[in-house]
């Protein structure tokens, strides 16, 4: 597998101009007319894996957008005769109008609801169009469309259209992919893999889904476009669920997700029927059994070859040109110890450069930051929290500890925005940020990580980080699309801080590596990466130390005490005394959704309620308060 | 390695796909565009009984232009446009014939003819969509009547015989029932007439009293049908159960036997217009009933007449035009004036070469011929 960048590209150009000789090899125009389905209905799968396999949202409707187009391009057309090129772009627009609207519906619906909401909104379209006869020709469809031709490429009809369809298939993978390296691309795939994560790391996840459903629907518009061009006839039977349910199949064949394997899987869908043909009654049926032979044999689908041509244009696989980074670093699986050996050096570097530079740190100054005021919650008749009032002070480590169950991831979400408050008010900086959506909240200066480590699996360590980044956070689809002199600028800006964060984390040789391939322990300081990347005012961690070894808990020490010393303010809920005791300025203790100690590390130590909270008894309380440093 | 199975098998698959039947040089090979697979491959099923049953007689007969006659069959998947494009393209461009019988259904007719109407391929149908002879597609040979002309032939036999204006009309609520009602409301209308009452039922429904309580208080002496042959057959016998004294008429549905077993002897004396008739006393049918039943064991229906007299109509003009070019062979259509199974075969400019439609009435629980309306 070790094939060049450039050999890769020089093997995909190949392919590319392979793929344009047909018509003028004497194909005959049979073939070319399968050809020109293929790669209209590729354009139409590739708005299904973009939200599908991109985003994460089922999309089983596609059918009804590529209709729309197809319907609003045929009806300017023959109803008010204006020209194709009137009539495209605004089918085009229209339908990515449509589309929006629906996503703002659709973000409300997630997972099978959403497949069927958009299986429902296929029947209506149908339906619509087969009823409304005055307008659309009813069962009998649009007829006497003016299909599109060049009479330079001389031949029918499937020979004139063979190259442009070619080139605007090209060109509409080309923008994909470009969408799906950049910022948005990021956003989107981080959605798929985990939308908590990303909305409270500051992705606008509605945003998101609804830009992502209209570039769906403006790529099925496209391809209806598109279609109606070259066929001259649309009618609602073009447009049934089954079609939509090819283009999923197209999208699975290809392998959730990939862009160039959305190619492979429309050829197969569209073009091996057709190469079955001669079998007659049973082709169908042959077909079938090749879908299931493919599925079987290769699991991920057809996009593991189209992704390893197209690697140079994808994330992750161009890594190899980050510098400093050396070919075993990426490669070599790190061993236990290695990587014990590693967290240690990088605990020692952070300890002695602060050392050298102690004057610089900065002091925490008294007033607040963070200020939590009466905060209750309430999950159904649960109480979770109650009357909760604290304040976190400018440059502090606080830290927050109670038994389980006692509040304090509720009380991290309720900070971070995840979750609402029932009554009360959580404001930072004097802003208040309960009510907020999570990524407003983490615009405002919010970051954090999760007690079960939260990191977006399918990108690289290096994306998961530039996610966070403000400068790509309003990621726009088509400078991002064009690549902007602004959002190249951006990009590279992002790229910088992530390698400067990841590099204080002593883990910048893992930038390349794809985020499922860590270990628990590096993923922890991705999340950690990824959580100050943007410089936060304030840094809430849910049992950083959870799960973790004693090297690397001793890299996470010095580093959280890195972030303070560099002016961070930190609220953190942990387990481990010692970690607590050693970090923290002072501590919050909550019991049951009570807030029942306050203070330093000693004066909570010895606090009687805190005692029993713990132990869940009366405690005779005339000796040293040893026993909560033992108990856990 | 396990993935390398996969572009081998793909490949075995493609070369399995392209072991070609290909016909023998001396052949004379024309097109059948049929609905071979999906929910309607049993009307497939009928329609190639009925091209091959032709096939076989003409090759008894010394062929055609001393050629043997062979049938290349392409899988339109019925109203599926997209596999009737690639029917249609992969018979014009691969298997280059001169004529094709089918695609049957209207909007797989409609999708192909921007493909085949620069001349390449005559395409004989029985396709009854109206816009299909309207498309001004030169090379569309129609060999049933279109869908106007059931209700007009009905209407027209309904106001001339039962000697009555009082009609009311019920329909189901699909395209099938919408486009008939309003057909028949438009053949009444050409006639001055103004149906007492319009009611819709939806598919499924099972209790029509409402329906017909409101076509009893309007006045309606005949009621015309267009719904399929389950819920005609309800609503004749719930007619019949209320002692509703209503002639009934409609659609094809009610010469079907489904029709006939269910309303037993409620449906007695129900008239319909169908375009063919296996108990017809004709004697071309008759003759075409008997070889269809020792051929294939049952009775033949409507698609296996209808391309059963296309596959003798093309060769018909092909003998005429004396060649096999397309061009030839559609003018030759012109001068065909000949009597086949559907009908007497006269053809238009436009294409349509059937102008008549038979209206039957269930005598004895059979349907039996009243008469044959022609235009």
């Amino acid at each position: 597998m070790n094939v060049s960048m450039r050999t890769r590209k020089a093997i995909l150009a190949v392919i590319l101009l392979g793929l344009l000789l047909p018509p003028f090899v004497g194909v005959n125009g049979y073939a070319l007319q399968v050809l020109n389905l293929a790669f209209i209905y590729s354009i139409a799968a590739l708005g299904v894996t973009i939200a599908t396999g991109i985003t994460g949202m089922v999309v089983l409707g596609q059918a009804a957008f590529m209709g729309f187009g197809a319907y609003t391009a045929g009806l300017i057309m023959t109803g008010l005769a204006l020209p194709w090129w009137i009539a495209l772009p605004v089918a085009v627009v229209g339908t990515g109008f449509l589309g929006a609207a629906l996503g703002l519906v659709s973000t409300r619906i997630k997972g099978h609801y959403l497949a069927i909401t958009t299986l429902g909104l296929n029947e209506i379209f149908r339906l619509v169009v087969l009823n409304e006869s005055w307008l659309t020709g009813g069962p009998f469809g649009l007829r006497d469309i003016p299909t599109l031709s060049f009479p330079v490429m001389g031949g029918g009809l499937s020979q004139q259209l063979y190259v442009p369809l070619f080139l605007l298939t090209v060109l509409a993978y080309a923008v994909a992919l470009r969408i799906y390296r950049t910022a948005f691309g990021r956003q989107m795939r981080s959605i798929r893999d985990d939308d908590l994560a990303a909305e409270s790391m500051g992705v606008n996840s509605r945003m998101v889904r609804v830009m992502s459903f209209s570039l769906c629907s403006i790529y099925g518009a496209l391809a209806g476009a598109v279609f109606v061009l070259t066929f001259g006839f649309i009618s609602p039977n073009n447009f049934l669920i089954f079609e939509s349910i090819k283009m999923l199949l197209m999208v699975v064949i290809g392998g959730m997700g990939s862009i160039g394997g959305t190619f492979l899987g429309a050829l197969v869908v569209v073009g091996l029927p057709e190469a079955l043909r001669d079998l007659q009654t049973y082709y169908m049926a042959i077909f079938g059994l090749g879908v299931v032979i493919i599925l079987l044999t290769v699991p991920k689908g057809l996009g593991i070859v189209a992704d390893w041509l197209l690697a140079p244009w994808l994330p992750g696989e161009e890594g190899n040109t980050i510098g400093e980074v050396k070919a075993e670093d990426v490669s070599n699986e790190v061993s236990v110890e290695e990587e014990e050996q590693r967290a240690l050096a990088v605990a020692a570097r952070l300890q002695a450069e602060r050392e050298q530079s102690e004057a610089g740190q900065v002091r925490p100054v008294a007033e607040p930051l963070l200020v939590v005021e009466n905060v209750s919650k309430s999950f159904g008749g649960l109480v979770a929290l109650k009357d909760v009032s604290f304040t976190v002070s400018r440059g502090e480590i606080l830290g927050l500890i109670g038994p389980n169950g006692s509040g304090k991831s509720t009380m991290i979400n309720a900070c971070s925005g995840i979750a609402g408050v029932s009554s009360g008010r959580i404001s930072l900086d004097g802003q208040l940020i309960s009510g907020l959506p999570a990524w407003d909240v983490h615009a405002a200066g919010v970051a954090r990580i999760f007690q079960n480590v939260r990191v977006w699996n399918s990108m690289t360590v290096l994306e998961n980080v530039m996610i966070c980044h403000p400068a790509t956070r309003r990621a726009h689809i088509v400078s991002g699309a064009i690549g902007t002199a602004k959002a190249r600028a951006d990009e590279e800006l992002a790229r910088d801080e992530a390698l400067k964060a990841l590099n204080l984390m002593g883990i910048r040789h893992l930038a390349t590596r794809r985020a499922s391939d860590l270990s628990f322990g590096q993923s922890r300081l991705v999340e950690l990466a990824r959580s100050v990347v943007n410089k936060p005012k304030l840094l809430l961690l849910d049992e950083p130390g959870a799960g973790l070894r004693g090297g690397l808990i001793m890299e996470l020490a010095e580093i959280l005490k890195q972030l303070r010393y560099q002016g961070m303010t930190i609220l953190v809920v942990e387990h481990r005394v010692k970690l607590v005791v050693s970090m923290c300025d002072r501590i919050v203790v909550l019991n049951l959704g009570d807030k029942i100690a306050e203070g330093s590390a000693q004066s909570v130590a010895r606090d009687p309620m805190v005692i029993d909270a713990y132990l869940g008894g009366k405690v005779v309380r005339k000796r040293r308060p040893k026993i909560v440093e033992s108990a856990t | 390695m396990r993935k390398n199975f996969a572009p081998v098998l793909l490949a075995g698959l493609v070369a399995l796909g392209g072991m070609a039947t290909f016909a023998n040089a001396a052949d004379l090979t024309i097109g059948a565009a049929a609905p071979m697979t999906g929910p309607r491959a049993l009307l497939g099923k009928y329609f190639k009984q009925g091209v091959d049953m032709a096939v076989e007689e003409i090759n008894a007969e010394g062929g055609v232009l001393g050629q043997k006659l062979v049938v290349t069959f392409e899988d339109d998947q019925a109203d599926n446009p997209n596999a009737a494009i690639n029917a249609m393209s992969k018979l014009k461009e691969v298997s280059k014939v001169p004529v094709v019988v089918g695609p049957h259904f209207s909007v797989a007719q409609l999708a192909t003819m921007k493909n085949y109407c620069d001349g390449s391929m005559v395409s004989i149908t029985g396709a009854s969509g109206v816009p299909v002879t309207q498309q001004g597609c030169d090379y569309v040979v129609r060999i049933r009547g279109n869908d106007n002309l059931q209700a007009q032939a009905l209407v027209s036999y309904a106001l001339e015989h039962l000697k009555t204006t009082k009609i009311g009309v019920i329909s189901i609520h699909d395209d099938f029932g919408k486009g008939g009602a309003e057909r028949v409301v438009a053949a009444l209308k050409d006639k001055g007439i103004t149906p007492v009452a319009n009611e819709s039922h939806n598919a499924g429904d099972t209790d029509f009293s409402a329906q017909l309580s409101r076509l009893q208080s309007a006045g309606a002496e005949l009621v015309i049908m267009w719904t399929h042959d389950n819920e005609s057959a309800l609503i004749v016998r719930q007619a019949r159960q209320f002692g509703l004294p209503f002639k009934f008429a409609g659609s094809t549905s009610l010469s079907q036997p489904a029709f006939i077993n269910l309303a037993g002897p409620t449906g007695e004396g129900v008239i319909s217009a169908t375009d063919f008739l296996p108990a017809n006393p004709d004697p071309n049918v008759k003759a075409f009933v008997e070889k269809f039943q020792k051929k294939y064991g049952e009775l033949p229906e409507l698609y296996a007449a209808t391309y059963y007299d296309s596959v003798k109509l093309a060769v018909q003009a092909i003998k005429i035009a004396g060649s096999a070019d397309a061009k030839k062979i559609r003018e030759a259509f012109g001068k065909i004036d000949t009597q086949g199974v559907l009908a007497h075969y006269k053809c238009e400019a436009n294409g349509d070469c059937n102008h008549q439609t038979n209206i039957i009435e269930i005598k004895n629980g059979q349907p039996s011929l009243l008469t044959v309306v022609k235009f």
